[in-house]
């Protein structure tokens, strides 16, 4: 089971902060259309980090059953 | 690794403290330090009464420590520290501390805007601004 976690106002969105899926050699990008169609997080300006390493979105990537993908929100320290 | 994360606003007797540990340290000649403090912005007639910070600590402390290696690495200093805080800070108050030694002054400078720049762009940390009407915004950094 991959997790999927969420911070800041995607959390709001998403009302929780984390969720594990079930994602058999699903591909990112997919995983991606469906999370914003889910929960309408196209407005979201995002960063997508697989495994604590920010990734580019559009790049072929298929899920593998231990990752972490996190959708980060812009960062806002200091 | 170093504890950058702090709960709560960085007082200033943990500044105070942070700096006296410093004074047997008879190398160094020049610190730096830069100060985050929360700001009371206007956003439609509301005010920004605090920040209620959260990060993504597996991914932060790691960049943290990247962070800090390759200021090392850049300018020649003694010693680094950098806080920040997790949880609601009021405005006013302190939530960024990076403390920067050396023995000359010349690198304290560049290198503190290079560590709170970074800190910045690169961290996962996230604030929601809380306004005086009980409703809340984001912050970005820009």
């Amino acid at each position: 089971m991959a997790v999927i976690r969420y911070f800041g106002q995607i959390a709001e969105a998403t009302g929780c902060t984390k969720e594990q899926i079930s994602l058999v050699n699903s591909d990112l990008k997919e995983l991606l259309q469906t999370l914003n169609e889910q929960y309408g997080l196209e407005r979201f300006q995002k960063n997508i980090a697989v495994n604590q390493v920010i990734v580019n979105p559009e790049d072929a990537y298929t899920i593998q059953d231990t990752d972490e993908i996190v959708l980060l929100p812009p960062f806002a320290g200091g | 690794m170093k504890k950058v994360f702090i709960e709560g606003a960085i007082t200033p007797e943990f500044i105070a403290q942070s700096l006296a540990k410093h004074q047997t340290k008879h190398s160094i000649g020049a610190h730096n330090i830069f100060l985050g403090q929360v700001r009371a912005d206007e956003v439609e007639q509301q005010k920004v009464t605090g920040i209620e910070y959260t990060c993504y600590e597996e991914m932060a402390n790691p960049k943290l420590e990247a962070i800090r290696e390759e200021t090392f690495q850049k300018y020649n200093l003694t010693c680094m520290h950098i806080y920040h805080s997790l949880g609601l800070v009021k405005a006013g108050e302190i939530c960024l501390f990076v403390f920067v030694s050396a023995k000359r002054r010349k690198e304290v400078y560049a290198a503190t805007e290079y560590i709170v720049n970074r800190v910045k762009e690169e961290v996962p940390i996230f604030g929601k601004e809380i306004l005086d009407n009980e409703t809340h915004q984001w912050k970005e950094n820009h």
